[in-house]
């Protein structure tokens, strides 16, 4: 069986060397174990969801806990299994553009509905989670100038 | 669906497919089974063109109706559903199909490319259009046109006196074509450039396209919910607008405005990429400020996802949705007049030439213009609360999708006609077009200010006589057969030119972009050698340098591979250009490798308006189409790209 | 003078480096985020007004679903167990987890038109209020794209023991891989914001 640590499909190193100088862990390639530990993270995750929701959480911490926690579970997923974290920086910033995009004129929408109780709590938690994450992944360390 | 287009060497490939592969490169059958973007590009534009002789019969149809008070050329219900239809084929089968046919047509040429990156999605998307515009037709005589306009607002729309059930599937149809075509093209650009033409050196055509991509691509989507939820209510007895059932029709309008805001740029900036096209080359002076153009044309896509509730204004949103949707949209203004005076600019001080491209780009500019002034009033919102819903409104957007869009179009079919044909449109009829349309237009629309002010409304059949519109809407009404005249004269000009139009050659503009290196019309491989690029006007740079006190000294183009002479691509006109990294390019005799044609495109897109039949009259469509669309796919997936 | 280029699949010939079609397909996913975004939005918007009939939240059955979402959470572990074995030339085990990867996502789909018809037998159908509508709607159109997925699962599955999935194409495996886990994505926050936290307290 060969040697399943290495990179097969290219990955950024292959593709994107510049990006993988300025960030190391667009080299790796992860393997049958570390996706089985992830998804381990993931039936664990479901599963204190799911306890909590007989807990007797109170409902506003209930729905915060519950938010970071599936947050956690999509970015697992995001990340390893469909290897975002590994590969070049555009396909990064094209799915973080439609994500954010996403979020934000829907939370609008759903403000000026007068829809969401706390709005305002989710507009800060807006500001404070999802702008500094898709900033992180949209981040480019040259100008626009450079040859892409 | 994953589509791994050509076989990797050394894997043998088993047929399985019943019919041969499609060879033809003549006749009709080989424009059916065509995945060259020229061809396609060729389709798209002659489709679109036959939608605005449509498009623009059911308008003098309206302006025949309106042109005295009280008038009797159609019933009420034919009215809305002629305005309906006008709206959605000149949005939907016209503006964007144009901007389309140039997208296919000239963007491979552009970047240097020899296609898009994926033929068969190009010409599944063209066949789509074709279907979808046609089926949305087919329900004038299969129950009656939609009726409750372009827009839909629930829950008119969902009145059985509004038979939307076309419109939405329609839409839907012709939704999937410009969303895989938006794909197509993001991806093209993004990876297809040849070696050197990094993304600020892509001309500005490019890169209108590129951001137009975007926003179809997360524009088309929301649309696609919003045409569920319609349909279903209509064909499935939902509730999404219904309220007596708890529903809000409000959310029909965000979900329409959230893509039909983004959806007005995308109808404006191809047109102003065009332009920018033009301008540069008719006063022999490189476009001002590009990378200023560029970032204006990439900061109009961004911010018009943050203005659509401007188009609600008047539906009770309150103050602070209102004031804040005021304030964006008049920042959005300010990108777009950055642009405006980028292009007077660039006029000033070149040596100018009045051709009728310059005509149409000159046009559009004075006309996008007025469009605009008269969107910042709209975006005061006292003052939007007397304009909305009235005439005010309609001669605003006239403004900037006919005088803008449609006249930036039309300097497109001007300036590129040569390329596309090999043969030069006449300019002396193409200055009679050009004015006549002008005259027309502003017959027809400028008057509309001014009956909007005075409370004509929108979307009334006809009007009581004592209000003071009659004249104007009498002028109107001439102005649109003014504007049918140019048309006729255009057409003219089309038929002589077919006969005995003058040949072109390659470059009869002495333009600047890639295209115009190649033959006219050009093989179908587009480019013998592709380009090595090293400045932005790659061709121009290869055609002359900068003499001593900075005048135009032309390039020697001397032996095929002599040293460069001036600044600018390694790519010498005529023969020979270095052969740069294309692996094992040392004349083994090899042709060049095209994508083959195929007929599965067609089929998976005849699937579209089965299915839809289908959803509408009968079930037994339904497993049609579906099966037509598998038929498609799988026969699309399992052959390869290109037959060696 | 004419030319042999290499085919631009091989991902060699590309402006970035990149393929071609993995860009496509991330350009897709990116689409489908404002899709779901707007049904969900659809959902929350609905989800509080005051109607007659019943009601999702009242007709739950939460460990059931549970069940369903950590199917279809394992069912993401076993799809990029498959794309790993095609990248190392094993493609028995290829085979074998893309059945599994289908198979999960036919249970979970199961589960789906289950739960769906003891609702409508308990009387909440798509027609019955704004809420139920939306639910339907938005479970639907994921249920919907899962099946396709499915489809494209077993195609792999056909074309590998035909022997059209050699480990050069291994980038098919990939894309399905991709469209896949974003399904399972959606379904996260479904699960979420649809499921649990409407929980009437």
């Amino acid at each position: 069986m060969a040697d399943t640590s290495e990179a097969v499909g290219p990955t950024a190193r292959e593709t994107d060397p510049q990006a993988v100088a300025e960030e190391p862990e667009l080299a790796a390639h992860p393997g049958p174990r570390q996706y089985v530990m992830v998804a381990i993270a993931l039936a664990v995750a479901t599963g204190i969801e799911v306890a909590w929701y007989y807990a007797n959480v109170p409902h506003p911490l209930f729905v915060a806990l519950l938010l970071v926690l599936s947050f956690l579970k999509f970015s697992l997923v995001v990340l390893w299994f469909m290897h975002l974290r590994f590969d070049s920086r555009i396909f990064r910033r094209l799915f973080a553009t439609g994500l954010a995009l996403a979020l934000s004129v829907y939370l609008i929408v759903l403000v000026i509905f007068g829809a969401l109780k706390a709005p305002w709590l989710l507009i800060v938690a807006f500001f404070l989670i999802v702008v500094p994450v898709t900033a992180f992944f949209l981040r480019s360390r040259r100008g626009m100038g450079g040859a892409v | 669906m994953a589509t791994v287009a050509s076989e990797p060497e050394g894997v043998a490939y088993r047929r399985r497919g019943v019919f041969a592969r499609p060879k033809a490169t003549t006749g009709v059958w080989s424009w059916i089974t065509t995945v060259d973007h020229k061809r396609i590009g060729k389709l798209y534009g002659v489709t679109a063109f036959m939608f605005f002789l449509v498009g623009g019969l059911e308008a003098l149809l309206i302006r025949s109706q309106l042109a005295r008070p009280n008038g009797h050329v159609v019933t009420a219900e034919a009215y809305n559903e002629l305005f309906t239809m006008h709206g959605l084929t000149m949005i939907f089968l016209v503006v964007m199909p144009l901007s389309a046919a140039f997208f296919n047509y000239m963007i491979p040429l552009m970047i240097g490319a020899r296609d898009v990156a994926f033929p068969r999605l190009n010409a599944f998307s063209y066949w789509a259009f074709l279907f979808g515009g046609l089926f949305l037709y087919s329900s004038f005589v299969l129950g009656g046109a939609p009726a409750g306009g372009w827009f839909g607002y629930a829950p008119l729309s969902e009145q059985p006196a509004s038979h939307m059930h076309f419109y939405a599937l329609g839409l839907l149809i012709l939704g999937i074509s410009s969303t895989v075509a938006a794909i197509n093209f993001a991806v093209t650009i993004i990876n297809m450039r040849a070696p050197g033409m990094s993304l600020m050196r892509m001309p500005v055509f490019v890169w209108m396209t590129f951001v137009v991509s975007f926003l179809l691509i997360f524009a088309l989507p929301v649309l696609t919910v919003g045409l569920f939820e319609l349909f279903f209510d209509l064909r499935f007895g939902t509730n999404f607008f219904v309220v007596a059932k708890g529903a809000d029709p409000v959310l029909w309008e965000h979900l329409f405005w959230l893509f039909g805001h983004p959806e007005v740029y995308i109808l404006i900036l191809p047109a102003m990429g065009i332009v920018s096209e033009v301008l540069p080359v008719f006063s022999r002076k490189p476009l001002f400020g590009y990378p200023v153009v560029v970032f204006s044309g990439i900061a109009i896509g961004f911010m018009g996802w943050g203005v659509w509730a401007h188009h609600m204004f008047a539906v009770g949103l309150g103050p602070v949705a209102n004031s804040a949707f005021a304030l964006s949209t008049m920042f959005i203004a300010v990108p777009t007049g950055v642009k405006i005076f980028n292009w007077l600019a660039t006029l000033h001080g070149g040596d100018i030439r009045f051709r009728t491209p310059l005509l149409f780009a000159l046009g559009f500019i004075a006309m996008f213009t007025i469009g605009g002034l008269s969107g910042v009033t709209h975006a005061v919102v006292p003052a939007d609360y007397q304009q909305t819903d009235t005439y005010y409104i309609v001669a605003h957007f006239h403004y900037v999708l006919f005088g803008g869009s449609i006249f930036g179009l039309f300097s497109g079919i001007y300036y590129w006609w040569p390329k596309m044909t090999g043969k030069l449109l006449s300019e002396a009829v193409g200055k009679v077009h050009f004015w006549l349309m002008l005259i027309g237009f502003n017959l027809t629309f400028g008057p509309m200010h001014i009956l909007g002010l005075q409370g004509m409304p929108r979307r009334i059949y006809t009007y009581p006589s004592g209000r003071g519109w009659n004249f104007w809407n009498g002028v109107s009404t001439i102005g649109s057969f003014l504007i049918a005249t140019s048309i006729l004269v255009f057409l003219g000009n089309v038929v002589w030119t077919i006969r005995r139009g003058k040949a072109a050659g390659a470059d009869p503009w002495d333009a600047r972009t890639l295209e115009w290196s190649i033959p006219s019309p050009p093989p179908p491989h587009n480019f013998d050698e592709i380009p090595v690029v090293a400045s932005i006007d790659p061709h121009w740079h290869a055609k002359y340098a900068e003499g001593p006190e900075g005048e135009l000294v032309p390039v020697v183009a001397g032996g095929s591979n002599g040293p460069d002479q001036g600044p600018g691509a390694e790519h010498h006109p005529g023969t020979g250009t270095q052969a740069h990294g294309e692996g094992d390019g040392d004349g083994h005799g090899h042709g060049i490798h095209m994508p083959s044609p195929s007929y599965f495109p067609l089929i998976a897109a005849l699937g579209l308006p089965i299915l839809a039949y289908g959803l509408l009259f009968s079930t037994v469509f339904i497993v049609d189409g579906v099966i037509t669309i598998l038929v498609g796919l799988y026969g699309w997936a399992l052959e390869p790209s290109a037959e060696p | 003078m004419a030319t042999h280029i290499k085919a631009v699949e091989h991902g060699a010939a590309t402006s970035t480096g990149l393929s071609n079609a993995k860009l496509g397909m991330w350009a897709f996913l990116a689409s489908e985020c404002l899709l779901f975004g707007a049904l969900i939005s659809t959902f929350l918007l609905y989800r509080d007004r005051h109607v007659t009939g019943l009601t999702p939240q009242k007709v739950y059955d939460i460990p059931y679903t549970s069940v369903s979402s950590f199917v279809l959470l394992m069912s993401s572990l076993t799809m990029v167990l498959a794309l790993a074995a095609i990248q190392r030339g094993d493609h028995a085990k290829l085979r074998t987890w893309l059945v599994a990867t289908a198979l999960l996502g036919m249970t979970f789909i199961s589960g789906q038109v289950y739960e769906f018809t003891r609702f409508v037998q308990d009387g909440m159908t798509i027609k019955t209020n704004v809420i139920a509508t939306s639910f339907f709607t938005l479970t639907g159109f994921h249920g919907a794209h899962v099946t396709v997925g499915i489809l494209m699962l077993l195609s792999l599955f056909g074309m590998s023991l035909d022997g059209r999935l050699p480990v050069e194409r291994a980038e098919a495996v990939e894309l399905v891989g991709l469209y896949w886990h974003f399904v399972d994505i959606v379904w996260i926050v479904i699960f979420t914001v649809v499921y649990l936290i409407p929980k009437s307290s």
